[in-house]
């Protein structure tokens, strides 16, 4: 399980996380929902560990967010972060080399499906190959909790089909997915769960099913509910 | 920790393979000098063989502090702080990495050096000058010495050490400039600051501590002091990576 305690991430004058408390459970996909700068990142970034909290804490399975952590979290990042001399066969040599989880065999294949090859240098990449790039070395490993930042950005509709593949693939009794991104209607399709976050504040989680059943509504309607005349200000 | 250590060597890799190639260049001009006899040639490659591996020695530890800058303000930095490695490995890493790259570098050029002068001695060439200006280099750093194996040997690590040092109280004015002072006006200016204090400080401070009065045990003595520091500044450096940094 990873949960988050009363977390608050400040920077400068803007609170970007507002004492948010969520608990995510293995075997579902959690579709983290909410405008440009609503805390969205920032949280996620907390969970991966590359981010302190000001005050609040994370935890995964029953223990405070460490070091060790890092070895069940896969987390990718909306930004492009490879090194500039790296090519994509660089880019999974790394992650063998420090993720024991990482399956190179997987990543060929992922690489295969996004038809991007091992030869491609990153600093070259369009947006497009980068996303895709990073989908691949994300979803190559077998990690306990993936956490996917706006994994559709900039990706064509055949790939996003692909993307979205990958990601029901790797649903698991033992895996939390979370997945963030502007494409609500994309992600009602697989995710469980919704987490709407606002303003750097946690509204509430609505399992999909739950939300059709008692006010038959989708997740979409709920969104525009939630975040009609608003925005956020703080990621 | 082999890992980091050898990423950190290749983040690295191209501006070596410049001095690497340079060195050439420099050892070309030197050797064409020296066998067609042409004085001018030869006194050119020299003088590119020294200040290409002064250069080149220097830039070694000025760049291992500008790829830390680098790896705690740009995007890369997932690379780093994605993997199960806490700040202590990775900043480790960085400084043994470092250490070797420079020590390295000093054994090439120093071995190139020592080729030299052989292949000065074989053509007859009287090397006595050389080794008067070499004597003359140590005296300058304490009276005492004479130019032999052990004094060369304590000097290099004396200048290795302190070198080391110098790198180390720079990784921790970066960090302090990525942590506490990070999104604050003049934060590099203060942390460049703070790099000058230290040093002078940790120089005032090395001072007083009393040493042996021959000059080898004077030099492997500061050599230790300067690793000590090197040391502290280390943790220092570490620990407010592991509390304070968010990158």
């Amino acid at each position: 399980m990873l949960e988050s305690r009363e977390i608050t991430k400040v920077f400068g004058r803007k609170t970007a996380v507002d004492h948010i408390s969520l608990k995510l459970e293995p075997g579902y996909i959690y579709a983290m929902l909410g405008p440009n700068g609503s805390g969205k990142t920032t949280w996620m970034k907390m969970a991966a560990g590359l981010i302190k909290p000001a005050s609040g804490e994370m935890y995964y399975a029953g223990r405070p967010l460490d070091v060790n952590s890092r070895r069940d979290i896969a987390y990718m990042s909306t930004e492009p972060y490879f090194y500039n001399w790296m090519t994509a066969a660089d880019v999974g040599k790394y992650y063998q080399d420090f993720f024991e989880d990482f399956s190179m065999e997987k990543y060929h294949r992922l690489l295969s499906d996004m038809e991007l090859t091992g030869d491609l240098k990153t600093r070259s990449l369009s947006s497009g190959m980068m996303a895709k790039l990073k989908i691949a070395v994300t979803m190559a490993r077998d990690a306990r909790v993936i956490m996917l930042d706006e994994p559709l950005n900039g990706i064509d509709l055949l790939a996003r089909d692909q993307i979205m593949k990958s990601i029901v693939e790797a649903v698991s009794p033992d895996r939390i997915l979370l997945i963030s991104s502007h494409l609500v209607e994309e992600l009602e399709t697989v995710a469980d769960y919704a987490v709407f976050i606002k303003q750097s504040h946690l509204i509430e989680v609505r399992g999909l099913e739950e939300l059709r059943a008692s006010e038959g509504i989708s997740v979409v309607d709920r969104y525009r509910r939630i975040y009609a005349n608003a925005g956020g200000e703080n990621e | 920790m082999s890992k980091l250590f050898k990423y950190e060597f290749r983040k690295s890799l191209f501006s070596k393979l410049i001095f690497v190639g340079i060195t050439g260049v420099m050892e070309i001009v030197y050797l064409i000098g020296l066998f067609r006899d042409l004085e001018d040639m030869m006194v050119i490659g020299m003088l590119g063989l020294f200040f290409t591996a002064l250069a080149g020695i220097s830039f070694i530890g000025i760049e291992s502090i500008l790829i830390l800058y680098r790896d705690l303000t740009t995007k890369q930095s997932y690379m780093l702080f994605m993997t199960p490695n806490n700040s202590y490995k990775i900043l480790g890493s960085k400084a043994l990495e470092n250490a070797f790259s420079v020590l390295l570098s000093g054994v090439f050029f120093g071995g190139m050096a020592a080729l030299d002068f052989f292949l000065l001695g074989r053509k007859n060439i009287q090397i006595k000058d050389i080794l008067d200006i070499l004597t003359s280099m140590l005296k300058e750093v304490d009276p005492r010495l004479q130019i032999s194996a052990p004094a060369l040997a304590a000097l290099l690590l004396m200048i290795l050490c302190s070198w080391v040092l110098q790198i180390t109280t720079g990784y921790l004015a970066v960090v302090l400039a990525c942590t506490f002072l990070s999104g604050k006006k003049g934060a590099a200016v203060i942390s460049f600051v703070f790099y000058i204090a230290i040093s002078m400080l940790t120089g005032w401070i090395s001072k007083k501590i009393p040493g042996p009065k021959e000059a080898i045990p004077l030099l492997i003595f500061e050599a230790c002091i300067f690793l000590a520091w090197s040391i502290v500044m280390y943790f220092i450096t570490a620990w407010i990576m592991d509390k304070k940094l968010s990158v």
